[in-house]
């Protein structure tokens, strides 16, 4: 078929035909997109590349077969584009009679002509453009609203978000507790414990976090962060008492245990005369029994120090120094009379004091708690710790009612804080329930805030705090 | 075989012939084109109209500018079909012996008014079947050819129904046109007043003959037809049956019967007709919508609802139109994919969900 001279408004149509069958693929497109996302919401799953690909899938699919099978372009859709812009049918009769030869299909050819070239190809409108815009830009709004919403709504779900309180938002009491609960996870962080136990008391301290947000005074607050970290510190304290030491090693050996019974009196003189006696036993034996019992000395001596679960590298280097020692004792030639060796014998003795004193358990953290904040803790929450009938010091036993050294004992003259531990008479002032508003409360509060701001606050000061609190409250 | 020359002189012959034809009539426009649309295309043409608007004037005046002879009858309830064709008369030979001999009726002219066609019985109106579809007469079972051109001009009064015969269908299937003359407006009248003044007399001249004629008609009969507006025809012509797979919305409401296949063919004959006076080349949709009610209009039967609300033939025609219209976009369409299979099942598909087209906002127009 002759084309007539209507390539030029071909060419235009078939961009039309292009245009339109994209914007038909789109179209498909968001809203597969859209309905895949709208699944995915109720399914709380964070399918946005699925959706992603499958709208871009559909939408070049369905581009490719609106192309093929809808926005056909050919020239007689060309001819009959053309005679509706008032050719009357005279393009569409020379495409089928222009090759005819008679007179009046020439001439027909030649009106045609003649009036095509009054048109121009701009004269050529895309129709139904601006519906198909209009759809595909409310489409694609959906589509973009929906894919983010089914993704948020799945991230959300998977990941459920931290309300952070912007940083001018937190009171200074919220800071405090912040900074207090951050100290507990350092305790925990850099405490010499197993990884299993530091996830445990993580845990511990998660719970903290929850629990402390339905209290609604800080002395509570505080009191509970002051339990949690008293639980810490026992069950850190626990797990390094289970803990063996190179001396606890040394016990379970035949050649050493001896040495490790001395060494646990940390008696300088039993010490002593125990090396001695090792010395003088080890230089009774033969030559060959001396090496032979040299060897076992040290290969014991060797597994203690492995087995041991705190090492004390010093206690070791004067065991080896001790295994040295009696190596040095083994004469070349039997019969030859060993060196005088009590001095070295006492210089090691000494030494081995000093890294045994390295070994002595630290002070007990139960210890560094004073009793009255703990009596503190326990009112502040409301709890009541489980009394003992028997314990003499017990202050809520009334069959001892006169404990001359109970500071809490109203009925001590020499008490100079009467109200300390004593059972709160008085709710307005400290009842665990209601809020603290008291000057002694004020001020503390007020400390504390300061030590916060100048980043000086630790456990100490804060257990300083709270005791002086607590020795300052008056009992009415 | 055509020639410029003749378009040429076809060109020149319609401008003369309406010249002509404006000189002893004032006003009609719309039935002296649709009258010389159906002579030129070979058709019959039913002028309804009341009298005294120019109807047998318009029959004269026509024989005068075609250069044909004119014959007039005056159908009455006792006129015969013999009185029409013509019989066998005993006459004497000149040896004295007695025979039959056919005398023709008035209906061996080129022109032929039948003036109040619908006063005729039935059985006289059945007389000019044969006459107007195959130019014959037979009588005494001997069949006589009419002379071309052939040309029936029926009129029939609107308004006196008292002792009429309707036309059956058959018989009005036999006009290519049905044209309606109308009183003429203030400007017209004043101008027929005006002329009567002056002279009564007929003052047209001779155009053409009948040669002339047959080749005009032969000549707009070779005027190209585009596929699509031959199928566009089709669709107009089957979407006036309610029954028919492509009717539209107002066939189907208002319609009881549709056009016959004459129909169609009477579009297309007469569109090329009307495409070359236009001095176009080709048949546009344009033409057979412009040529649909008078075509259309007395070959579809309305239905009772029609009738009682006031829905005229000519309504119910603008009507497919329109919906026809909307559907001539899909069509084209549609009819890119130069698959015959997939044009046709479109075509088979309801008018109504087809979309507005090309021909709806012409028709607007």
């Amino acid at each position: 078929m002759k084309n007539y001279g209507l390539e030029k408004y071909h060419k235009k149509l078939v961009r039309e035909a292009s245009i339109k069958s994209v914007m038909s693929g789109a179209i498909i497109g968001f809203s597969l997109m859209i309905v895949l996302s709208i699944v995915f919401y109720f399914m709380a799953f964070n399918g946005i590349w699925i959706s992603l690909i499958t709208g871009i899938i559909a939408a070049i699919t369905a581009s490719y077969l609106f192309r093929k099978f809808k926005y056909i372009t050919t020239l007689k859709t060309t001819a009959q584009k053309l005679d509706s812009l008032g050719l009357e049918e005279r393009v569409v009769t020379m495409l089928e009679y222009g090759e005819v030869d008679n007179i009046i299909s020439q001439k027909q050819k030649q009106s045609a002509q003649e009036k095509l070239v009054t048109v121009s190809p701009k004269q050529i409108k895309f129709t139904k453009l601006l519906k198909l815009s209009v759809t595909l830009s409310i489409l694609f709004i959906l589509a973009i609203l929906s894919v983010t919403l089914s993704t948020v709504e799945a991230y959300n779900r998977e990941n459920p978000p931290i309300v952070e309180i912007p940083e001018e938002e937190k009171s200074e009491e919220d800071k405090l507790i912040e900074k207090l609960i951050e100290d507990l996870r350092n305790i925990v962080d850099t405490a010499d414990v197993s990884q299993s136990l530091k996830d445990d008391l993580h845990l511990l301290i998660d719970n903290l976090e929850q629990q402390i947000k339905l209290d609604d005074t800080l002395a509570k607050k505080i009191a509970r962060i002051e339990q949690t970290r008293r639980e810490i510190l026992d069950r850190i304290q626990q797990e390094n008492a289970e803990k063996t030491t190179i001396i606890d090693e040394l016990i379970t050996h035949d050649t050493t245990s001896e040495l490790g019974l001395a060494l646990e009196t940390f008696d300088e003189q039993v010490i002593t005369d125990t090396i001695n006696d090792l010395i003088d036993e080890f230089l009774e034996l033969t030559i060959e029994e001396m090496k032979d019992f040299v060897d076992l000395f040290e290969e014991e001596i060797e597994t203690s120090i492995e087995d041991a679960d705190i090492k004390n590298p010093s206690l070791e280097e004067d065991l080896r120094a001790l295994v040295e020692l009696l190596r040095s004792l083994i004469p070349i030639v039997e019969g030859d009379i060993p060196d005088d060796v009590s001095d070295e014998v006492d210089e090691l003795v000494e030494d081995i004091m000093e890294s045994i004193g390295q070994e002595t358990p630290e002070e007990s953290l139960e210890e560094e708690i004073d009793e009255t904040i703990q009596e503190a803790i326990d009112e502040l929450l409301g709890e009541e710790e489980p009394t003992d009938p028997d314990d003499p010091d017990d202050p809520d036993d009334p069959d001892d009612p006169q404990d001359p050294n109970d500071p809490q004992d109203p009925q001590d003259p020499d008490d100079e804080n009467p109200g300390t531990g004593l059972p709160v008479t008085n709710p307005t002032v400290i009842d665990g329930e209601t809020e603290f508003s008291n000057e002694q409360y004020q001020q503390m509060l007020d400390e504390l805030r300061a030590l916060y701001e100048s980043n000086q606050i630790t456990d100490e000061a804060l257990i300083e705090m709270i005791n002086n609190y607590m020795n300052n409250i008056e009992i009415k | 075989m055509i020639k410029e020359e003749n378009l040429k002189q076809f060109e020149k012959q319609i401008k003369d012939i309406f010249k002509q034809i404006g000189r002893d009539l004032i006003g009609q426009e719309e039935v002296v084109e649709g009258a010389v649309i159906a002579m030129i295309a070979g058709g019959n043409v039913l002028l309804e109209g009341v009298p005294g608007v120019g109807k047998t004037r318009l029959v004269r005046t026509l024989g005068r500018v075609f250069d044909l002879p004119f014959s007039r009858i005056q159908f009455t309830p006792d006129l015969m079909p013999a009185d029409v064709t013509g019989t066998n008369i005993i006459v004497k030979d000149d040896k004295g012996n007695s025979k039959f001999e056919f005398q023709p009726g008035p209906i061996f002219s080129n022109i032929i008014l039948a003036d109040e066609i619908n006063r005729a019985t039935p059985k006289t109106q059945s007389a000019l079947l044969e006459a107007m579809q195959e130019h014959t007469v037979t009588v005494m079972g001997v069949s006589r050819k009419l002379d071309e051109p052939f040309f029936v001009l029926a009129t029939q009064n609107p308004i006196e129904q008292d002792g009429t015969y309707p036309l059956p269908e058959a018989q009005m299937d036999r006009f290519m046109f049905k044209l309606i003359v109308t009183y003429p407006n203030l400007e017209e009248l004043g101008r027929i007043v005006g002329i009567t003044q002056v002279t009564m007399g007929e003052t047209a001249d001779k155009v053409c003959n009948a040669e002339e004629l047959l080749l005009m008609r032969k000549v707009a009969k070779e005027i190209p037809v585009a596929q699509d507006v031959l199928d566009y025809t089709m669709r107009l012509s089957l979407a006036t049956h309610p029954d028919s797979e492509v009717a539209t919305q107002a066939s189907k409401k208002y319609v009881r019967y549709g056009a016959s296949p004459r129909a169609a063919q009477a579009l297309i004959t007469a569109g090329k007709v009307r495409a070359l006076m236009d001095g176009r080349f080709n048949v546009s949709y344009g033409d057979i919508n412009a040529l649909a009610k008078t075509v259309l209009r007395h070959r579809i039967r309305p239905n009772f609802e029609a009738i009682t609300e006031g829905i005229t033939t000519d309504m119910i025609i603008d009507q497919i139109i329109g919906e026809l219209g909307k559907s001539t976009e899909a069509k084209l369409t549609q009819a890119s994919t130069e698959n015959k299979e997939s044009l046709n099942k479109d075509q088979t598909e309801p008018v109504e969900e087809k979309s507005k087209g090309i021909f709806g906002k012409k028709n607007k127009k």
